[in-house]
């Protein structure tokens, strides 16, 4: 009885061995290509997004800082005053001027604005907008008091995703050079995706002095 | 009596065979346990083409939102531009009837709203409307006249019809 059942065991041993539950190389390899397939097209999808939400990302950026610099020359670039802000721009300047700065690469074009120098200790305030060619850049300069300003207003300093290609003032129904009444501003900017993609955004509008 | 001869005891082979007779690929057992593959606890075809099904609703419902936030964005950058231009022209209508004491009449002009990197996609144009509106209001019992001066751009927008940008002024007189 005793050498029966030590048998019986020893089978029982036998067979949990040998009967395990496992898979097969079949399912195995038909597993990595299912999976394959599966992650491959999850990662295409994602990657897909990923690059198409960049560049979407980066044109609303750039039709946002667009749009706001040609708001900051028109309505101008704020300077704080006794914790108020003082905004001096080509609308609401006294007189507007055109200007050309010699550079390295070539003249910068830009726009002076003077506003009222009535107050005092404000007799030589001036907000300048320029655009550098080198830097692809839009600038304002300017003077408020005795406090000096030079600052890359758009795109802002450090920030090489967007360069501006084009910033043209045309000076409209001149009568006096020194005393201009009205602009078109002309402004082209573009976003670098990567080598092969850009994202351009052209603006265009007329800005009157004075109203 | 609990003591039960494994011989004899079938609730014995019972348990054993609930213990490892699935398993089991033995003669001593009958042929309904040898279903090993529908007893693996695996996927199937039905979970791995649902799996597909999934991913593919994923795919195109990411893809159809990244196509409407284009759109959006592309007509975003479209009423900024149109925006820009009519009130542009709207200063300008106010500087000319401020200095030359009338308007600077046109009709309708053509504008362009984008230009597309790719030489052979026309650009997208569209008309820039002016009309000037008589008007009175009664302000503290005198009738007072003035001009509504009205720019419309208006254009055809892919994919979303004709959009209209309308910016009007008044002028008191």
């Amino acid at each position: 009885m005793i050498s029966a059942m030590r048998s019986v065991k020893i089978r029982d041993r036998f067979h949990l061995f040998k009967n395990e539950k496992g898979i097969t190389l079949t399912e195995v390899l038909a597993g990595i290509v299912v999976s394959t397939i599966l992650i491959g097209l999850a990662a295409l999808a994602i990657i897909t997004f990923y690059d198409k939400y960049v560049e979407l990302s980066y044109f609303a950026d750039l039709q946002q800082g667009g749009y706001e610099l040609i708001e900051t020359v028109k309505y101008g670039y704020p300077f704080e005053e006794l914790q108020d802000y003082v905004f001096i721009g080509a609308a609401n300047a006294d007189s507007l001027r055109l200007e050309e700065l010699p550079g390295g690469w070539g003249t910068y074009s830009g726009i002076r604005c003077i506003p009222d120098r009535s107050a005092l200790g404000h007799a030589y305030d001036f907000v300048r907008y320029y655009w550098r060619r080198y830097d692809r850049a839009v600038f304002v300069e300017a003077r408020y008091g005795v406090r000096y300003y030079q600052e890359q207003i758009f795109p802002s300093r450090g920030d090489d995703r967007f360069e501006v290609t084009e910033f043209t003032i045309t000076p409209l129904d001149v009568f006096d050079p020194n005393n201009i009444r009205a602009i078109r501003l002309d402004l082209k900017a573009e976003a670098v995706i990567s080598d092969e993609k850009k994202k351009e955004i052209s603006y265009s509008t007329i800005i009157t002095r004075g109203r | 009596m609990n003591q039960r001869d494994p011989q004899t005891d079938m609730s014995y082979r019972e348990n054993r065979q609930r213990r490892e007779g699935d398993y089991r690929l033995t003669d001593s057992y009958p042929i309904r346990n040898r279903s090993l593959v529908s007893n693996e606890s695996g996927i199937t075809i039905v979970e791995i083409l649902i799996s597909f099904v999934i991913i593919v609703i994923a795919v195109v419902g990411i893809y159809v939102g990244l196509l409407y936030a284009e759109s959006q964005i592309n007509r975003n950058y479209h009423d900024r531009v149109a925006a820009l231009t009519a009130s542009g022209e709207c200063d300008w209508q106010y500087y000319y009837k401020t200095n030359y004491r009338d308007y600077d009449y046109f009709a309708a002009r053509e504008i362009t709203i984008r230009e597309y990197p790719d030489q052979n996609r026309p650009p997208l144009t569209g008309t820039m409307t002016m009309e000037i509106i008589e008007n009175t209001e009664l302000i503290e019992g005198r009738r007072v006249r003035y001009e509504t001066l009205r720019i419309q751009v208006t254009w055809e927008e892919p994919l979303a019809g004709q959009q209209v940008m309308v910016i009007q002024e008044d002028f008191f007189q």
